[in-house]
């Protein structure tokens, strides 16, 4: 299992301990991807000052946008920011109201396996 | 809550009360949904949308279509290894998906281990410190 198999592991997990549903799980996984990878390339294009003509885009456009202005150091800060930013508000939001217990459990599964 | 002295309510805005009469699952949906509104008014940023009717359309065709692009829909590569996600990202290369979907999807893959486990740290961190910033002032009331 490659590294990030082992982080979004963890997330199946932990929203396990959060006792949603099997279709629940799935859904926010992917609602969670969609919301990081949107978010990368929203900030990136914003960044540089990107801004579409006439309200239409394509690939080659944004493609050729961020290979002219970007370097892939910066596209992985950015990369590592963006994640960083959206797990902290995810899990702040819905870990909020969970029991002390429930945050330990869920310390304990962050801490397994890591270095 | 397991014993845990809940917060008194007088110490809480209306809409923490609300908040906190939430579990998880439905508090995770409003996150999605509250995002998806703000991600939205971010694109129509970007791409200088001037007819608020063709916003919606545009945004979720964006969204889409970006997730994709990037190739970080993480219930798609959760369980791949490194051999599955070069062909992966070489089909979406040869679709003419850019180098940019390469890029990131390899940026998410090696730096997983430090981003994923790091946010919900930082977001558990928060939520102790929260609780105890409102402990202490439950006890002065």
């Amino acid at each position: 299992m490659n590294i990030a198999a082992e982080e979004i592991e963890k997330i199946y997990k932990i929203l396990n301990v959060l006792e949603f549903s099997e279709s629940e799980i799935n859904n926010s996984v992917k609602k969670l991807g969609d919301l990081i990878s949107t978010n990368i390339i929203v900030e990136a294009l914003t960044e540089k000052g990107y801004k579409s003509k006439d309200g239409n885009f394509n690939y080659e456009e944004i493609d050729n946008f961020l290979k002219e202005n970007y370097s892939e150091k910066e596209i992985k800060a950015i990369t590592k920011k963006v994640t960083n930013d959206v797990t902290t508000d995810y899990f702040s939001k819905i870990l909020k109201n969970i029991s002390g217990d429930k945050l330990s459990i869920i310390e304990n599964l962050l801490n397994s396996g890591s270095k | 809550m397991n014993g845990e002295k809940p917060i008194p309510e007088e110490i809480l805005t209306p809409e923490q009360q609300i908040d906190q009469e939430k579990n998880p699952e439905k508090l995770s949906k409003d996150f999605f949904e509250e995002k998806q509104k703000s991600v939205f008014d971010k694109i129509k940023n970007v791409l200088n949308i001037l007819r608020p009717h063709e916003l919606e359309d545009t945004a979720a065709k964006f969204f889409g279509t970006l997730s994709t692009l990037a190739g970080l829909e993480m219930s798609r590569i959760a369980f791949l290894n490194q051999e599955q996600m070069i062909n992966i990202m070489g089909q979406a290369l040869t679709r003419g998906e850019i180098h940019a979907a390469e890029t990131l999807a390899i940026s998410v893959t090696g730096m997983g281990i430090l981003i994923f486990s790091e946010g919900i740290k930082s977001a558990i961190q928060r939520i102790k410190l929260d609780r105890e910033i409102k402990m202490e002032k439950s006890k002065k009331i």
